[in-house]
């Protein structure tokens, strides 16, 4: 039942879609959308050179950024939890670095660091930097009372308190963070490339596209939707490794 | 949390004050002094390339700020910014209830969510950049594609925060609520819908930047207003333009920071009963 209901599903849409059901309802040109069997054609032509752009490049600057960002990030929330100077002034000023347009950054960063992958992983440590700052310290900051009070009756010292109750509380909302990261590192990489890059599927999806040679665009895309897939499963596989306890997981045993 | 402003302020003028020393020093180290009031201005063609980009590269911040109370520059920063969070604020109104509507639809059965969850995260994957000339072409209308994007950033955080949310009630509650005969309706408005809101109020957060950004990357693409454009436009003419680039790229974090503060006002007013907002 795992894998059929999905594989359902996805045998129906990619029907319709090779059917051409997507483009009348959506009055669309073959132009302007492929057929999933020239995708297809594409990604087996083109697979070597489509693969190692997405392991050298695209998923090489996603991952490198994403851990960056998250390990600065969580840094960051640890110093603000223990400094409430911080917490009060630098918490919101941290969080609005998540509103400054990656494009705007990325030919800075290109300025900085080069047209390579490092420029990209700046990029993309930027971008995931902020929502793990905000989980983070959601996490290590909502704690129970009882909880702490238990601590406080039992003599926990300062770091005790911080390593026993702190950290675990935090853990599933920095593995929210880092699932929403994996979105957001794999976009960051590739609008990244897509402006300021000589290899990568940013940099592909963008030459296709403005020769409109669609469906090498859209193989370029398929890749890029399948690295950010295995970065989101890895995510996954990690988080029930580590947080087997957490109510999510025990509500799925219950259905 | 932002309750009081005095230390953001203290905060922010801190790390001004570092990055007008660190620019002056730079500043200082990179460009020669006969070149320095031409790598100031950026127009001077007689500056050599390294020296004119000092200034793009770490601009000092009190040019930058002068350049946003420009007139000049009130139309092409300020303006432009109100046209691009006019979008992103639809957009997200309607990304954010699809996403709520969606994440409700999902948990009620593990069948729906299995089938479709996958494709929730994998239509998240597909560059959002790739998605621009689509939209474009079906609709022909900048204001359309932008909330369409806007919308479409702002769903899945949403979705994935609500379901995990949704997941998360406490299971003596649930226990509680059972044997009280609750109906699957009343557990929902009054146990696993409240329990679900801090992570929304999280996912909303993130949202509330996102849709600006995703409203900012379809300008890119070749829209006629918005802060985008400016950022775009400004960027082709180089040096010159030094202080309006990073002036029009606080403008666009200043729309994110106004956004989500108000939704972490609305936050501290909705969920009053969470520990961290106990007085």
């Amino acid at each position: 039942v795992k894998i059929i209901a999905p594989a359902c599903v996805f045998v129906t849409l990619l029907g319709a879609w090779q059917l051409g059901v997507v483009h009348t309802v959506l009055r669309l040109q073959e132009f302007q959308l492929p057929y999933p069997d020239q995708i297809v054609q594409t990604l087996i032509d083109r697979r070597d050179v489509l693969w190692r752009d997405a392991i050298e490049f695209t998923a090489f600057e996603a991952a490198g950024g994403l851990l960056i960002g998250a390990a600065a990030g969580f840094a960051c929330a640890v110093l603000f939890v223990s400094v409430p100077f911080l917490q009060r002034g630098a918490l919101p000023i941290a969080a609005s670095l998540n509103s400054i347009p990656i494009i705007a950054v990325s030919p800075i960063a290109v300025l900085w660091l080069g047209f390579g992958q490092p420029s990209k992983m700046a990029v993309v440590a930027l971008m995931t930097f902020a929502p793990m700052v905000v989980n983070a310290f959601k996490g290590l900051s909502s704690i129970d009372r009882e909880s702490l009070e238990l601590m406080d009756s039992l003599a926990a010292s300062p770091r005790q308190v911080f390593v026993n109750l702190r950290v675990p509380n935090s853990l599933p909302y920095v593995f929210a963070a880092l699932k929403v990261g994996t979105t957001l590192a794999m976009i960051g990489a590739l609008v990244a490339e897509f402006f300021n890059a000589q290899r990568g599927l940013g940099v592909t999806l963008s030459n296709n596209i403005q020769v409109a040679r669609m469906p090498a665009a859209w193989s370029a895309i398929v890749v890029a939707a399948m690295v950010g897939l295995i970065l989101f499963a890895a995510v996954s596989l990690i988080e029930r490794a580590v947080i087997p306890w957490h109510v999510s997981f025990r509500a799925h045993d219950a259905d | 949390m932002g309750r009081r402003p005095l230390p953001i302020v203290v905060v922010a003028v801190g790390l001004l004050l570092v990055w007008e020393l660190v620019a002056w020093l730079y500043f200082q180290a990179n460009v020669a002094e006969p070149f320095r009031a031409g790598a100031i201005s950026g127009a001077d063609p007689t500056v050599p390339p390294e020296m004119r980009i000092v200034q793009m590269k770490l601009p000092l911040p009190h040019l930058v700020l002068a350049a946003l109370f420009n007139p000049d520059n009130v139309e092409p920063l300020w303006f432009a910014g109100l046209v691009t969070l006019r979008s992103a604020l639809l957009g997200f109104a309607l990304g954010g209830a699809i996403g709520f509507a969606l994440a409700i639809l999902l948990v009620q059965s593990r069948l729906l969510e299995r089938s479709l969850l996958p494709y929730v995260i994998a239509s998240q994957m597909v560059p959002v950049i790739a998605l621009g000339p689509i939209v474009y072409s079906m609709f022909k209308d900048e204001n359309v594609a932008r909330l369409l994007i806007a919308a479409y950033v702002t769903f899945f955080p949403v979705t994935i925060n609500t379901i995990k949310g949704l997941r998360s009630s406490d299971p003596n509650a649930l226990a509680l609520m059972a044997s009280y005969a609750a109906s699957r309706r009343q557990v929902f408005s009054m146990l696993r819908i409240p329990a679900a809101l801090p992570y929304l109020f999280q996912a909303l957060k993130i949202a509330a930047t996102a849709s600006v950004i995703g409203a900012i990357v379809v300008e890119l693409m070749g829209a006629q207003q918005g802060i985008g454009v400016t950022i775009l436009r400004t960027q082709y003419y180089g040096p010159a333009n030094a202080y309006k680039l990073w002036g029009a790229i606080v403008v666009a974090s200043v729309l994110g920071l106004v956004f989500f503060q108000a939704v972490a006002l609305l936050e501290r007013l909705v969920l009053r009963w969470q520990p961290e907002y106990r007085a």
